[in-house]
C-alpha cells in the first residue's frame, strides 16, 4: 500500500488550460488557450518548452521573460504546480485557468527565472536544505556525481519514479517506520545519523523533518470551499520553512495534527481536563471559559499533495507516502481567523 | 596573499574527475581564510575585565557555542547583544534594529521571534580600501574618508565638527542603497545574511550591479559559484526577492571558531560571525566589537 500511495503521488496531474495574456497577442485572431497535463511534482517553468511553440505566431518581438498568473496573481515559479493548485483553488478548479506572460517580468515579487537552469538548481538548494535538517550536513547531496545529480533531476522532471527509486538511496536520507503499517520506508527523511535521537530509558525518539508549510488565513465566515475569497497578495499566505520535531513516544502516536501544532502554537487547543459528575474526564476548552476572549482560530482544511488529509493520520506515513522529491513535505493550510 | 586565495578556490573548484559538486567548499575556503582576524581577537588574555567582574560577582559563565549551531532562543541573545555592542562601537553607522514577527494568523507580534535589519546603507568599493590604510564610512548623501587611526576615536557628534574638506560628494555615479538583515535559519540553525540593493528611485539592483559594490574577493568567488555562494531567494518574512549569503557551511567556520581554543559565548556569537561574513559585501565592524 505504502509504494501504491508514492506511485499516485508521482503520477498526480492538474489539468491546465493555459490562456496567452491578452497584451501580448500580436496575431488576429487571439490563439485559443493550450491544454496541457502538469505533473504536481514538477514547475512551471518546466511547462515552457511544451507550451511555447503553440503560442510562438502570436508573440510581439523581444526578448521572454516568461511567467504566470492566477487571475492576474503573479505565481512563483519555485513552488511546486500541485502545491500552487491547493494553495490557490480551495474548491479545485479543472481545467485551472492559468494566463502565460512573455514579457513584463514583475521581479520586485518573484525571483528570476533563467529556465530550466533556475529550476534544477531551487530543486538542489532545497535537496541540500533537506539533507541538512535530516542528516546534520548536506555531504551526501554534495558527494553525488554530476552524472547521478543530473540523472536524479532528470527522474524529477520526467517524473520518473523507477529512475529516482533506484538514485535517491545514494543520498544516504535514513529510513523511518511507519506507525501506521509497521513499515520501514527507506526514501524518507529519518536520519540514521545525526537527525535521529533515542532516550532508550524512555523509549522517545527525536528526528528532524523537512516541512513546507503554507497557511492561508481567512478573515470572513465561509460554509463552502468555494466561498472562499481570492488571494489578492502573497502577504496573504504565511510560509514557514520549518523542519518539524517529530517526537516518538512508545505507546503514543505523532500524528499529522501534533506536526502542525508544533509549528503553529497558536492552533494548539489549550483544554482544561475537569472531572464530570459521574466521575469522567471531560475536556473543556478554556476559551470558553474565559470570558471576553477572544475567537480561537480554527484550521479548516489541510492539503497535502492534493488530498484533504485527515489530522489524526500518523505522521510518519505522511512523512513516508506524501513527501516531494526533494525530500520535503509541503503542506497547505486553510484557517478561519478570528474576526476583528 | 589574494592571489593564493584565488589559486586555491580554483583548485577547489576543479573537477577532479568524479564531476562533485564543489562550490559549497571554495565558498568554505573563502570564509575561512577571513578567520583569523576572529581568532586572535576571540582569544583575550585571562584577566580580561569581564572574567574578574564574573568572579566577583559569582555569575556562571555565559552559555557558549562550540558545535556551531545556535537555537531560535540563542540567536534572540545574540542578536539584541550584537545590535547594542554595534550601537556602541559603530556610532558612525545606523544601528541594527530588532524587527519582531507579526503572526499572520492572528495578527499578534511575537516579541520572541524575529530578525535584525539595517537599512539604507551606501557600499562603496572596498579595494581602494585594501590598498590605502583608509576606511569608507557611508551615511545617506556623503561619503566620509577616515584614516584607520583616526576612525577609532570618531563620535557620532563629531560628524558635525569634520573639517568639510574630507567630505567627497558622490556625484561621478548614483548612489546605490542596501538594506541587511540577519535571519535564523531553522533548518541550518545558523544566522542567514539577506541583502538587497536599490537606486534612490526605489528600483532593485541585479546581481551584475551589486558585484561591483562588492570586494573583489567576493566577486571572484560569485564567479566560481554562482548558485550556491550568493543565492537570490524569497525573503523567509517579506515575501520579496533578496539575495542570501548560503548558510550551508556557516556551522563548519564557526566550528573552527572554537576549535580554534576560543569557545563562543552565546553573546558573542553573531558578533564573531558578522566579523567573518560582514567581509564578503563589505562591512566591518570594530575590533572592539569582538571582546
Amino acid at each position: 500500500m505504502a509504494n501504491e500511495a508514492v506511485k499516485f503521488v508521482w503520477e498526480g496531474a492538474i489539468p491546465l488550460q493555459i490562456h496567452l495574456h491578452k497584451s501580448e497577442v500580436a496575431s488576429h485572431p487571439a490563439p485559443p488557450p493550450a491544454l496541457v497535463l502538469a505533473p504536481r511534482l514538477g514547475y512551471l517553468p518546466l511547462l515552457v518548452a511544451l507550451i511555447k511553440p503553440y503560442f510562438k505566431e502570436s508573440l510581439p518581438p523581444g526578448e521572454d521573460s516568461i511567467w504566470f498568473d492566477y487571475k492576474g496573481f503573479p505565481l512563483k515559479w519555485y513552488i511546486p504546480t500541485g502545491v500552487l493548485f491547493d494553495l490557490l483553488c480551495a474548491e479545485p478548479e479543472r481545467p485551472w485557468n492559468l494566463t502565460i506572460h512573455f514579457r513584463g517580468y514583475p521581479s520586485n515579487i518573484l525571483i528570476p527565472c533563467e529556465g530550466e537552469d533556475s529550476v534544477k538548481w531551487n530543486f538542489v538548494n532545497s535537496l541540500k536544505e533537506a539533507a541538512y535538517i535530516i542528516n546534520g550536513n548536506c555531504k551526501n547531496v554534495m558527494n553525488m556525481s554530476q552524472s547521478d545529480q543530473e540523472d536524479l533531476w532528470t527522474s524529477v522532471m520526467n517524473g520518473d519514479l523507477d529512475a529516482y527509486t533506484r538514485l535517491s538511496p545514494k543520498l544516504k536520507m535514513g529510513t523511518i517506520e511507519d506507525e501506521f503499517s509497521g513499515k520501514t520506508s527507506s526514501s524518507s527523511p529519518q536520519s540514521r545519523q545525526g537527525g535521529t535521537e533515542a532516550d532508550v530509558a524512555g523509549q522517545v525518539k527525536t528526528a528532524r523533518i523537512p516541512v513546507r508549510l503554507y497557511v492561508r488565513s481567512i478573515n470572513q465566515d465561509f460554509e463552502n470551499l468555494e466561498d472562499v475569497p481570492e488571494i489578492d497578495t502573497w502577504d496573504d499566505i504565511l510560509y514557514l520553512n520549518r523542519p518539524v520535531e517529530f517526537l516518538r513516544e512508545e505507546g503514543k502516536c505523532f500524528t499529522l495534527r501534533d506536526a502542525i501544532e508544533s509549528l503553529l502554537p497558536e492552533f494548539t487547543e489549550k483544554r482544561a481536563q475537569t472531572s464530570g459528575e459521574d466521575g469522567e474526564e471531560i475536556a473543556k476548552d478554556e476559551s470558553e471559559e474565559a470570558v471576553g476572549s477572544p475567537e480561537r482560530s480554527e484550521i479548516k482544511l489541510v492539503r497535502i499533495q492534493g488530498i484533504e488529509t485527515k489530522l489524526e493520520i500518523p505522521f510518519s506515513w505522511v512523512v513516508n507516502n506524501l513527501m516531494n522529491p526533494e525530500f520535503y513535505l509541503h503542506i497547505s493550510v486553510l484557517v478561519k481567523a478570528p474576526q476583528r | 596573499m589574494r592571489r593564493r586565495v584565488r589559486e586555491n578556490v580554483r583548485r577547489l573548484t576543479e573537477d577532479g574527475g568524479g564531476g562533485r559538486l564543489m562550490e559549497d567548499e571554495a565558498a568554505r575556503f573563502y570564509f575561512e581564510k577571513h578567520l583569523f582576524v576572529t581568532t586572535v581577537s576571540l582569544q583575550s588574555p585571562p584577566e580580561r575585565e569581564t572574567e574578574r567582574f564574573r568572579g566577583l560577582i559569582l555569575l556562571p559563565p555565559m552559555d557558549s557555542v562550540n558545535d556551531g549551531k545556535l537555537s531560535a532562543e540563542g540567536f534572540c541573545v545574540a542578536a539584541r547583544a550584537f545590535a547594542d555592542k554595534w550601537k556602541r562601537h559603530n556610532q558612525l553607522l545606523p544601528p541594527w534594529s530588532w524587527i519582531p514577527l507579526i503572526n499572520r494568523t492572528l495578527i499578534v507580534p511575537n516579541k520572541e521571534e524575529g530578525y535584525l535589519s539595517l537599512e539604507k546603507i551606501i557600499l562603496s568599493s572596498l579595494e581602494e580600501e585594501a590598498d590605502s590604510s583608509e576606511k569608507e564610512v557611508s551615511t545617506d548623501d556623503t561619503i566620509l574618508k577616515i584614516t584607520e587611526e583616526e576612525c577609532l576615536d570618531v563620535t557620532a557628534e563629531d560628524l558635525e565638527s569634520i573639517d568639510h574638506t574630507i567630505l567627497v560628494q558622490n556625484v561621478e555615479k548614483e548612489a546605490h542603497y542596501y538594506d541587511f538583515n540577519v535571519v535564523y535559519s531553522a533548518s541550518y540553525r545558523v544566522p542567514v545574511l539577506y541583502f538587497r540593493g536599490y537606486c534612490s528611485g526605489g528600483q532593485p539592483l541585479s546581481l551584475d550591479v551589486i558585484k561591483e559594490d562588492l570586494p573583489s574577493g567576493s566577486v571572484g568567488l560569485l564567479l566560481e559559484s554562482k548558485w550556491t555562494f550568493i543565492t537570490q531567494e524569497e525573503h523567509p518574512y517579506l515575501n520579496r526577492p533578496w539575495f542570501k549569503l548560503h548558510p550551508c557551511g556557516t556551522e563548519e567556520w564557526i566550528k573552527l571558531l572554537s576549535a580554534a581554543g576560543c569557545q563562543i559565548p552565546v553573546e558573542l556569537y553573531l558578533v564573531s560571525w558578522f566579523s567573518v561574513v560582514g567581509q564578503v559585501v563589505g562591512l566591518r565592524i570594530p575590533h572592539e566589537m569582538l571582546n
